[in-house]
C-alpha cells in the first residue's frame, strides 16, 4: 500500500538549485534504498518529506493527505541522523523517552522506575547491550547507532523510518542487528528509507530504490532488477566533458618522486604508501571517513603516526611536527576552514601576514608598510573580494575566505601542498578559479595533492588519482583511462586491479 | 565616506575604553578637590603598579586563550621567599631578587607545562597550582609576615623619581615591552593566532606548546617582579600578598577588551581597565562611601564602563 | 610579628596598672593664643579605618559618632566621621585605603592595624603628611610614636577562662575556638586562654577550633568538636565570631545548660545567647569606647596637644543582670 507519494519536488536556495523534480513513492511493508554520490540532493529530499524544510515547487501526500493541511501527519515519519545525537551525560533510558511527555513517562515528574522498565523491552528488542540507567556515554558507539534507531521507534505512530546511514560506523555483526531490526519493521508494515554508500548492504536489505545526482532524479526501480554496476553507473554519471579539463600539462612521470610515504599507520587507515611527484596534482579519493584526510593529516604531522615513515627528495621526513613541515614547504589546507584555516578574529591583513612575517619583521618588529604591500598583493593576485584588508576574515565570504586561506599559503612558495576538500560549500564559480590555480602551482613545480569525494572534481583535476577505503588504499590510476565505474567502485570497496599506464 | 567621531572608536578598538577612562578621570576631578593633586596621582599611580604588573601577565595569558589564576599566589609565594633568603638567608638582594625572579618564571613555565603536557584547561589546572603555590607560603611562613628587610631595597617599592613612584615607572617599561612584543613582533602575532584557533595555528606551523610555555614563564616572571616590588614596598614579606591579585587583573583585561576566550585584545587595554579600577577604588574612598555599598558602587562604575565600550561598538557596526 | 605581640603584651599590661584608665592632657602651661588647644577651628573630618567590614567595627564606629557630637555640643565645631573599611582583610588593600585617606587631607586617621610592619610605610606617609594617626584594637609599629588605644587582649581572654573554671568547679574538659591563626590579638587571646586552663590539673583541653572569624565556620567547628568530644563541659573563644558560631552548636545540639559557654565581645547574637541562657556571660573589649577614645585623641592632636602612648579601654565582663 502506497503510504508517501512525492511528486515532482524541487527546492531552490539563493543561486542554487539544490533539488530538481523529484520524485519519490515509499510503500508501507517495502525497504526504499536512496542512492548517490555527497552533495546528490539526499538530505534535502529527507528534509522535504520529514518536513523540517519546504518544497519550492511540487507536492507530497502522506496518508492521501496533503501534510502542509494536516502538519500533525508528519509526526508518523522518524528520522535516524548519520551522526549521533544522543545526551551523553543522560541515561539510556531518558535519552530513549526524551521529551519524557510525548511517550507518557510524566509531564512534570519523571517516572524513573516506569521509564527504566519501559526501555528494558527496547533494550532487548533491538539488542542493544546496556543496562536502561547506564549513561550513554558509557555504551559503545554500535549500540549508541541503535539506540537512536530505538530511540525514533518509540514513536507509536510512526509509519515512515529514515534511516541515513546506520551502518558506517558498524562492524558486520553489528550491521547484521540493524538488519535484523529493519526487517522487523518491514514485517510489521513499516515503510523504511534507507541511505547507504556501501553496495553490498544495498542489494541485501533493499527492495525499491531511487538515485539522485546533481539534485535531480536518475533512476528508480526495485533492486531485483538492477546489478551493482548499474547503480554505480547511475550514481557517478556519464564521462566528464573535455573544455573543463584543469588537469596541470607538462607532466612527466618518469622522474624521482618528490615525496614517498612508506607504509604510513595512524588512526583510521593502515599500511598507505604511495610516491608523489613534483608538477603534478594528485588526487585521493574515498568516501568520508575512508581515511584520506588522516592519512594527508599524519604526513603533515596534525596527528600523531603510529608506524610507516616518509622522505622528501631522499631526506627523512620528521612526522609529528607541524612547524618542521611548513618549514620544509608543505601545507595542508583543511577542509575544516572554520576550525583549521582561519583566525576568524583577525583581521583579513593579519590573517595572509602571519605566514610571510619572515620578510615583514625586522628589528624594530613588523613592518606595516611591508605588510600591507604584500598582503596587498596577495589580494590582488587571488581576487579576494573585500573592501579593505583590515577587515575581519570572518566577516568575509566562505570562498573569499578559502581564497585567502589559499593565498595565504602561496605567499609562502610552499613545494608540497594538501587540499582537503578546497571546494566544500563554495559556488561554482570560485570552484573554476581554485580548480585554476591548483593548476598553476602544479605546472610551477609544485606537487599537489588534492583530496575530494567529488568524482567529477577529481577528474577534471588530478592525473593520478589513489582510492581509500576503510582505511587503506584501494587503487591507484591514471585518470585519462580510467573509466567512473571503476573509480566509484574502488571507493566503494570492491578490490581491483591497479590500472598503471 | 562620512567622517564621524565614532569612527575613531572604529578604528581602534581601544578607543572605547580610552574614552571611559578619559570619563571617569573628568567626573573624579569635577567631584573631589582631593583627586587632582600630586599626591592623590602617586598613589593611584603606585596602587595601580603592582595590580598592572600582574594584569599585563594575564592579558597575555588571555590573548592566548589561557588563564592563570595562580599569579597572585605566585607573587606571593617569590615574595616570601625573597624575603627570607634575605633576613634569615643572608643573601645579598642582588642574588635574591634575580633567583626570585627566576622562581616566578619557573613556576608560571611549570604552569605552562602542565597545561601542554596534560591538555588540561588552565584555568582547572593553576586553581590547583595556586592551592599548591599557596600552601608552600603558608608552610614556609605559618602565616606570619617577615621582616627586617635590607634598606636598600627599599627605593624600588617606595622610591620616586621626579615625583612618579619607581614601581610605576617598572610596570610602564614592562608595559612598552609587552606591548611591543604582541603588536609588533612574529611571536606576538603567533599569540593571537593561537588564541583565535589552535587548530589552524598548528596548520600553520606554529610551535604551539613552545609559546604557551614562554607566556606562562613571562605571566609567572611579572608576578614575580610585582611580588618583589611589594616586599621592597611594604618593607615586610607577607603570606598575604596577592590574594586580592586574582580578579581583578581579570576584571581590568575584559574592561580593557580582551576577551576570556581569547585571540583579541592588548595589555594596553588591560591597562587601561586596571586604571579605571583603580581610580574607582580611590575615589571610593575620597568619597567616604560607606564600605556596605562600596561593591556596588564599584561593580555599577564597571558595567557602565563595559557597556559604553560595547554599546559604541554596535552603533559603529549600525552605522557602516 | 606573633612573638613581637607577645613581647608586647606584659610591657602594655604594666603601664596600663600604672596609667589611669583615661589620661588625656599631658598638662603643658598656657601661654598665649599661639599655644596648642587655644585656637578654635570650624569643622573637623576624622577618617576611621578598620581591619575589614565586620559589625564589631560598627560598633566603634557608633562610639566615634558619639565623641563627635559631644565635641559639637560642647564646641560648635562640625565633626565629620568618614568610615572606610577594606573589604578584604588584607594589608595591601588597608594601605591603598590609608593613602587614599591621606590624600583627602583629613584632621587626623584612626587605624585598626592589620599588621604593624606591613602598614608602616603608608603610616610613615601619613605623619610625613603631617596627618595625626591614632591607632586602635592593635599596637603601633616599634618605634613609631603613636597613640594607641585598646584594651589588654590577655587579660581579656584570662577574665573568661578563669570564669569558665569556677563555674566547671575547676573540673572537665573544655575547648578552645581560635579566631585567624594570624590575626595577633586572636592568637594572644587562644594562648592565655591555655595558660589559664594548664594551672588547673583537672581541667583538660581536648580540642582548639579555628574559626577564621567565620560564624557559619565557628558553628561547623564546634558541632564536629561536641561530636567528637561527648564530654566537654566548656568553651571559650577568641574572637567575635567564635563565641556565635559556639552558641549556634550548643543549641543544635539540645545542649543548652549542659556544656558552658563564656563568650567574648558583645554583639548583639552574643547578647541574645546571654540573654536565652545558652552563654552564661562575656568578657568584651569596649568597641564604643575604643571609637570614642580614638575620636578624642585625634580632636586632641589636631589641635596641637600631646596624647599619651597608650589608653586602656579596659574590658567588660557582661552576664545576664547586667542585660535585665
Amino acid at each position: 500500500m502506497v503510504y508517501l507519494e512525492a511528486q515532482k519536488l524541487g527546492r531552490d536556495f539563493p543561486g542554487v538549485r539544490a533539488l530538481d523534480e523529484v520524485s519519490i513513492t515509499l510503500t508501507l511493508g517495502r525497504v526504499h534504498i536512496l542512492a548517490g554520490e555527497n552533495g546528490a540532493g539526499k538530505s534535502t529530499l529527507v528534509k522535504l518529506l520529514t518536513g523540517s524544510d519546504t518544497p519550492s515547487q511540487g507536492s507530497i501526500r502522506i496518508d492521501g493527505k496533503d501534510p502542509w493541511q494536516h502538519p500533525e501527519i508528519f509526526e508518523t515519519i522518524s528520522y535516524v541522523p548519520q551522526e549521533l545525537t544522543l545526551f551523553p551525560h543522560l541515561s539510556v533510558a531518558e535519552n530513549l523517552f526524551m521529551p519524557f511527555w510525548r511517550s507518557g513517562h510524566g509531564r512534570r515528574v519523571i517516572d524513573r522506575k516506569g521509564m527504566e522498565r519501559d526501555a528494558k523491552e527496547y533494550l532487548d528488542r533491538f539488542a542493544i547491550e546496556a543496562r536502561p540507567g547506564d549513561l550513554v556515554r558509557q555504551i559503545s558507539v554500535p549500540d549508541q547507532q541503535l539506540l537512536q534507531i530505538a530511540r525514533a521507534s518509540t514513536n507509536r505512530n510512526m509509519k515512515v523510518l529514515i534511516l541515513d546511514e546506520p551502518t558506517s560506523a558498524l562492524t558486520a555483526t553489528e550491521v547484521e542487528r540493524v538488519f535484523s531490526v529493519i526487517r522487523d519493521f518491514r514485517k510489521a508494515g513499516l515503510a523504511v528509507i534507507f541511505i547507504s554508500h556501501k553496495m553490498d548492504e544495498i542489494f541485501e536489505i533493499g527492495d525499491d530504490y531511487t538515485v539522485l545526482r546533481n539534485g535531480r532524479e536518475i533512476e528508480t526501480g526495485q533492486i531485483g532488477d538492477c546489478s551493482e554496476s548499474e547503480l554505480i553507473r547511475a550514481m557517478s554519471g556519464k564521462a566528464l566533458k573535455v573544455d573543463d579539463d584543469f588537469r596541470p600539462r607538462g607532466t612527466k612521470t618518469d622522474r624521482v618522486p618528490l615525496l614517498s610515504v612508506r607504509e604510513l599507520s595512524g588512526k583510521r587507515f593502515e599500511n598507505v604508501s604511495f610516491d608523489l611527484f613534483g608538477g603534478e596534482i594528485l588526487g585521493f579519493a574515498g568516501l568520508v571517513g575512508s581515511g584520506r584526510s588522516e592519512v594527508m593529516q599524519t604526513l603533515f604531522g596534525f596527528l600523531r603516526a603510529k608506524s610507516g615513515s616518509a622522505e622528501l627528495e631522499g631526506r627523512k621526513w620528521k612526522l609529528g611536527d607541524t612547524s618542521f613541515s611548513v618549514a620544509q614547504g608543505m601545507l595542508y589546507l583543511s577542509e575544516e576552514r572554520k576550525h583549521h584555516g582561519i583566525l576568524p578574529l583577525l583581521s583579513l591583513r593579519k590573517n595572509i601576514g602571519i605566514s610571510i612575517l619572515d620578510r615583514t619583521a625586522g628589528r624594530f618588529g613588523i613592518s606595516a608598510r611591508k605588510e600591507s604591500a604584500e598582503v596587498a598583493k596577495v589580494i590582488r593576485d587571488y581576487d579576494i573580494k573585500t573592501d579593505s584588508m583590515g577587515k575581519r576574515i570572518s566577516l568575509l565570504s566562505g570562498g573569499n575566505q578559502q581564497k585567502a586561506i589559499i593565498g595565504r599559503a602561496m605567499a609562502t612558495s610552499p613545494r608540497v601542498l594538501i587540499f582537503d576538500e578546497p571546494t566544500k560549500g563554495i559556488d561554482v564559480r570560485t570552484k573554476a578559479e581554485i580548480y585554476r590555480i591548483m593548476r598553476d602551482l602544479a605546472e610551477r613545480g609544485v606537487a599537489v595533492i588534492l583530496i575530494s569525494s567529488e568524482m567529477e572534481e577529481l577528474r577534471k583535476c588530478a592525473s593520478r588519482i589513489i582510492t581509500m577505503h576503510a582505511g587503506t588504499t584501494t587503487g591507484e590510476f591514471q585518470t585519462e583511462n580510467t573509466t567512473n565505474e571503476t573509480l566509484v567502485a574502488a571507493i566503494f570497496g570492491k578490490e581491483s586491479a591497479s590500472h598503471e599506464a | 565616506m562620512k567622517r564621524n567621531p565614532l569612527a575613531l572608536i572604529a578604528a581602534n578598538p581601544l578607543m572605547g575604553v580610552f574614552i571611559a577612562l578619559v570619563i571617569i578621570f573628568a567626573i573624579s576631578i569635577a567631584a573631589s578637590p582631593h583627586f587632582l593633586t600630586g599626591y592623590n596621582m602617586s598613589v593611584i599611580a603606585r596602587a595601580l603598579a603592582f595590580v598592572g604588573l600582574i594584569t599585563i601577565g594575564q592579558a597575555m595569558l588571555m590573548i592566548l586563550g589561557e588563564l592563570d589564576l595562580s599569579l597572585g599566589v605566585i607573587g606571593g609565594l617569590c615574595g616570601v621567599v625573597a624575603g627570607m633568603a634575605m633576613t634569615s638567608g643572608g643573601l645579598p638582594p642582588i642574588v635574591a631578587i634575580p633567583a626570585c625572579l627566576l622562581l616566578g618564571a619557573m613556576l608560571g613555565a611549570l604552569n605552562g607545562l602542565l597545561v601542554s603536557i596534560l591538555k588540561l584547561h588552565s584555568l582547572v589546572l593553576t586553581i590547583g597550582t595556586a592551592g599548591v603555590f599557596g600552601g608552600v607560603n603558608l608552610v614556609l611562613t605559618k602565616g606570619v609576615a617577615i621582616t627586617g628587610m635590607p634598606p636598600e631595597i627599599q627605593f624600588f617599592g617606595r622610591g620616586e623619581v621626579y615625583g612618579i613612584p619607581v614601581p610605576f615607572i617598572i610596570m610602564l617599561v614592562v608595559l612598552a615591552i609587552a606591548v611591543f612584543i604582541t603588536a609588533k613582533t612574529p611571536f606576538g602575532r603567533f599569540m593571537y593566532a593561537i588564541g583565535n584557533n589552535v587548530a589552524a595555528a598548528e596548520m600553520l606551523g606554529i610551535k604551539v606548546n613552545r609559546i604557551r610555555v614562554l607566556v606562562f614563564t613571562m605571566a609567572g616572571l611579572l608576578a614575580a617582579l610585582a611580588g618583589l616590588l611589594m616586599v621592597a614596598r611594604l618593607g615586610t614579606a607577607q603570606p598575604s600578598i596577592g590574594e586580592t591579585w586574582v580578579l581583578a587583573p581579570i576584571a581590568a583585561s575584559v574592561i580593557g577588551g580582551v576577551a576570556t576566550t581569547g585571540g583579541v585584545g592588548s595589555p594596553l587595554g588591560a591597562i587601561f581597565g586596571a586604571s579605571i579600577i583603580a581610580i574607582i577604588e580611590n575615589i571610593i574612598v575620597l568619597f567616604g562611601v560607606s564600605p556596605y555599598w562600596q561593591g556596588v558602587v564599584s561593580g555599577v562604575i564597571v558595567v557602565l564602563a563595559i557597556s559604553f565600550d560595547s554599546a559604541s561598538r554596535r552603533l559603529i557596526r549600525k552605522e557602516s | 610579628m606573633t612573638s613581637g605581640m607577645n613581647g608586647l603584651v606584659p610591657a602594655l599590661r604594666a603601664i596600663a596598672a600604672t596609667t589611669t584608665a583615661v589620661v588625656l592632657a599631658t598638662a603643658f602651661p598656657a601661654f598665649a593664643q599661639e599655644e596648642p588647644g587655644m585656637e578654635v577651628k570650624d569643622s573637623y573630618r576624622f577618617v576611621i579605618i578598620p581591619k575589614v567590614v565586620h559589625p564589631w567595627f560598627d560598633q566603634v564606629n557608633n562610639g566615634a559618632m558619639q565623641a563627635a557630637q559631644v565635641i559639637e555640643a560642647q564646641t560648635g565645631s562640625k565633626v565629620e566621621i568618614v568610615y572606610s573599611a577594606p573589604q578584604q582583610a588584607d594589608v595591601v588593600q588597608q594601605n591603598q585605603i590609608i593613602e587614599s585617606s591621606i590624600a583627602t587631607r583629613p584632621d587626623g586617621i584612626a587605624v585598626d592595624l592589620l599588621d604593624a610592619s606591613g602598614n608602616r610605610a603608608s603610616l610613615e606617609e601619613a605623619v610625613g603628611q603631617e596627618i595625626p594617626v591614632t591607632i586602635f584594637d592593635s599596637v603601633p609599629p616599634e618605634g613609631m610614636e603613636l597613640t594607641s588605644i585598646g584594651n589588654d587582649f590577655c587579660e581579656q581572654a584570662k577574665l573568661a577562662s578563669r570564669r569558665l573554671v569556677e563555674l566547671m568547679e575547676e573540673s572537665g574538659q573544655v575547648a578552645i575556638m581560635m579566631g585567624v591563626p594570624s590575626a595577633p590579638n586572636h592568637a594572644i587571646r587562644a594562648q592565655c586562654h591555655e595558660e589559664v586552663f594548664a594551672e588547673y590539673p583537672n581541667i583538660e583541653l581536648v580540642a582548639t577550633g579555628i574559626d577564621n572569624d567565620d560564624i557559619e565556620t565557628a558553628q561547623k567547628q564546634a558541632a564536629a568538636i561536641m561530636q567528637a568530644n561527648p564530654d566537654l563541659k566548656g568553651w571559650v573563644a577568641s574572637d567575635a565570631a567564635g563565641p556565635i558560631g559556639i552558641g549556634q552548636a550548643i543549641q543544635e545540639a539540645g545542649k543548652t545548660g549542659d556544656v558552658i559557654l563564656v563568650g567574648l565581645d558583645n554583639l548583639p547574637e552574643m547578647l541574645q545567647l546571654i540573654r536565652d541562657g545558652v552563654a552564661e556571660s562575656s568578657s568584651s573589649t569596649r568597641p564604643e569606647m575604643q571609637g570614642y577614645w580614638s575620636i578624642m585623641a585625634m580632636w586632641q592632636q589636631a589641635m596641637g596637644i600631646d596624647t599619651p602612648k597608650y589608653i586602656d579601654t579596659g574590658i567588660d565582663f557582661i552576664t545576664k543582670e547586667d542585660l535585665e
